[in-house]
């Protein structure tokens, strides 16, 4: 399962990116692989979706988030 | 570097950490703060603050994922670093991001440097749940920590305190850090995580809620499709119309108050050319200028209020979608907001976006933006429109920003089916939490925006106001029939070899005189225009008549009105167009590396406007 499938409120974990460019720019911004968090909202008009990680929020584009596989929990 | 006189510390941290606050605390500089990660895209340097009694250079670096850098933000910290041989660091921290903000902390460490850590946001983290044993962080990974609470300050004297001058006998070298691969990255943040769950502490009984509470309930609104679009909108207007509301009395009372000081200046120096000089030539082009000054303010202010609160991110976010089908990125928001400003900072501020193409068409439409330079032309010829209707005035105002913006899209767009580009793009833009503003610092930088609106181009003014009525006067200055003074007058004799570029678009040649100075810059153009009517007015009679009254009578040599609608509104879409900044051609052509791009931007911009404003005023002749 890939991030941009989990809906509103779905809790997940992450079990790693699939493109290496993304994984790098990701894993240094924090969010990398065992990362617990939740996704807050889709934002309107398919646009990016909102992390939350502990006390960091994110917002990343659907297109990207297709890479991000992850466990829902 | 004179290394033996000062030491050098560059202050390294992840963006939006509190580096420019704790900048600005220790070497009392005031660089802008903005909450939005990525705000400072170059460094600059200050000296640490006499009391302290230490001679120690600090340097303001823009904020770093990591030392192998994704943008040129990103890239301008790691080249000073590599191209200096700096011992120590003051890692920036935001206590409240400790994990992801301890990464660069690993990499720094590896490199070689010695570090002392700056934890800022304590005042957050105090509010918060989770409690950090600060000792303890310390003893794992051997470093001074100093907790400081950049909103007061404290905490900052303990870091000046701490910075030791002695030298280490380190030799750090970013040049010999090897490139950190797949494996390295996880297991340094699985380290860290580890490390956190060791320093992480949960008082009993201990009163707080979860940090994001807050940042939650606002995202509600602010997020929400329908909501937060109409809200942001309704934002953005109230800003541009408020602008237009305020400037209306202004405009009177300065017309006013300069009219009559004219007109004082000429009954104590009658009959003189130093007289009429400061009456015509001085007085009238600063007053003119002059009024804006309250609306600079109004504007710098209420964009400060947007970029402390926390918002930009989000509008960012909510754009990206909509920007990303138009060959750009959400994250332009940030450059192309700042373009409402300058597009100078501005076109620096795209440093932030990855993609080359999506930088390269961000950077093209940015001129387009209203800039405050245009501010004054626009208010202006709005007041002259709309004088009787303030109310609609604002409403226009407003318009012509979100026109500006429209257009930069349509061009975006344009350039987009254009430019065949496939390297990748993605956004990925971390949210910071909803802040209350710094209002004093908001308040001082709007307040710094409006002094050098009238200190950089005030001269440039009075300058030009002293070349037009130089040549305006002679070589006829004892001529006393002012008609026939000014008929042949070298001004004159200018005047009618340019008339026929402006012709087509309705202007005579003293349009024609004023929008050549705006190539200088655009703001002179009210103050040049008071002028020229002052000194070609042949009503004796109407010395203390305010510029709009001027501009009512002004006729075309024929005797027909001259500030026709057509004339007015092809006017405003040249403004909207040309490209009359010098600063903004040499940002173009040292950001992107390339005197080509800046020149197509130069030409295409001004012939667009050229032809747009020739097309606005023949048709709207024909249908009026
Ligand atoms: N509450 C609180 N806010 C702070 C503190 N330090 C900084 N801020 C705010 O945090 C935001 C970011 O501060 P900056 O100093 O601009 O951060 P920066 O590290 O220079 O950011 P970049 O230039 O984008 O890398 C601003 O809104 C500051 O007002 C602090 O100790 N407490
Ligand atoms: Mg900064």
């Amino acid at each position: 399962m890939n991030l941009s499938e989990i809906k509103k409120d779905g809790q997940f974990e992450v079990l790693g990116v699939e493109s290496d460019e993304l994984r790098e720019r990701l894993t240094e911004m924090g969010v990398y692989r065992g990362l617990r968090g939740k996704l807050v909202r889709h934002l309107p008009f398919g646009g990016p979706v909102i992390l939350q990680a502990g006390e960091s929020l994110f917002a990343l584009r659907r297109e990207d988030a297709q890479w991000i596989q992850i466990l829902e929990l | 570097m004179d290394t033996n006189s000062r030491t050098v510390i560059p202050l390294i941290g992840a963006p939006n950490s509190g580096k420019s606050t704790l900048f600005n605390w220790l070497t009392g500089a005031k660089q802008r703060t903005v909450n939005y990660p990525g705000s400072t895209v170059e460094y600059s340097r200050g000296s640490l603050l006499e009391i302290y009694k230490k001679p120690v250079e600090i340097i303001d670096t823009p904020g770093i994922y990591s030392l192998f850098p994704k943008t040129s933000d990103e890239e301008v910290t790691v080249d000073i670093l590599k191209a200096n041989n700096y011992k120590k660091v003051i890692l920036v921290i935001d206590a409240t991001q400790l994990q992801r903000h301890l990464y660069i902390y690993k990499q720094l460490q590896e490199a070689g440097y010695d570090i002392i850590i700056a934890m800022m946001m304590t005042d957050l983290l105090k509010k918060s749940k989770k409690q950090i044993n600060i000792a303890l962080l310390e003893q794992e990974l051997s470093v001074k920590i100093i907790p400081i609470e950049g909103r007061l300050g404290a905490g900052v004297k303990d870091l000046a305190a701490a910075i030791d001058l002695e030298l280490g006998s380190n030799t750090p070298s970013l040049a010999n850090l090897p490139r950190w691969n797949a494996e390295k990255q996880q297991s340094i943040q699985d380290n860290i995580t580890d490390l956190m769950t060791k320093i992480t502490v949960y008082p009993q009984g201990h009163d707080s809620k979860n940090l994001l509470d807050w940042t939650f309930k606002l995202d509600k609104i602010f997020l929400h499709s329908f909501l937060g679009i109409s809200l942001f909108i309704g934002f953005m207007f109230f800003v541009f119309a408020s602008i237009f509301w305020f400037a209306a009395p202004f405009m009177d009372f300065v017309d006013g108050l300069f009219g009559s000081l004219g007109e004082y200046t000429l009954t104590m120096l009658p009959d003189s050319l130093i007289g009429d000089f400061l009456a015509n030539g001085v007085i009238a082009s600063i007053g003119a200028f002059a009024v804006f000054a309250p609306q600079i303010f109004i504007l710098f202010f209420l964009i400060g209020v947007l970029e402390d609160s926390g918002y930009l991110a989000r509008a960012a976010s909510l754009v990206d979608r909509f920007f990303s089908k138009i060959g750009m990125n959400g994250k332009a928001f940030v450059p192309l907001l700042s373009g409402f400003a300058c597009a100078v900072p501005a076109m620096m501020a795209t440093r932030t976006i990855e993609n080359k193409k999506e930088r390269w068409i961000t950077m093209f439409i940015l001129p387009i933006m209203t800039c405050s330079a245009r501010l004054p032309v626009y208010a202006l010829f709005i007041a002259f429109l709309f004088h009787d209707n303030p109310l609609l005035g604002g409403v226009v105002m407003a318009l012509v920003y979100f026109l500006s913006l429209s257009i930069g899209l349509i061009f975006s767009s344009i350039l987009n089916f254009f430019i065949k580009d496939t390297s990748p793009t993605k956004f990925i833009l971390e949210l910071p939490l909803y802040r209350v503003p710094m209002w004093r610092n908001i308040t001082f930088n709007a307040y710094k925006r409006m002094m050098s609106y009238l200190t950089k181009a005030g001269p440039v003014i009075f300058v030009l106001a002293l070349i037009i009525w130089l040549a305006s006067t002679f070589p006829n200055y004892k001529e006393e029939d002012p008609i026939k003074r000014f008929d042949t007058s070298y001004a004159a004799s200018i005047g009618h070899v340019i008339e026929p570029v402006f012709a087509p678009m309705g202007g005579d040649w003293r349009i024609g005189a004023a929008m050549v100075t705006t190539f200088a810059a655009r703001e002179v153009f009210v103050g040049t225009l008071a002028v020229l009517f002052k000194v070609t007015d042949e009503d004796e009679d109407a010395q203390t008549q305010t510029l709009l009254e001027r501009m009512k009578g002004a006729t075309h040599a024929d005797g027909s009105p001259l500030f026709t609608l057509p004339l007015v509104v092809s006017l405003m879409v040249f403004f909207i167009f040309a490209l009359q900044c010098i600063a903004t051609f040499a940002i173009a052509k040292k950001e992107m590396n390339s005197t080509k791009f800046a020149v197509i931007q130069l030409v295409t911009l001004n012939v667009i406007a050229y032809i747009m404003a020739v097309a606005t005023y023949q048709i709207l002749s024909v249908l009026i």
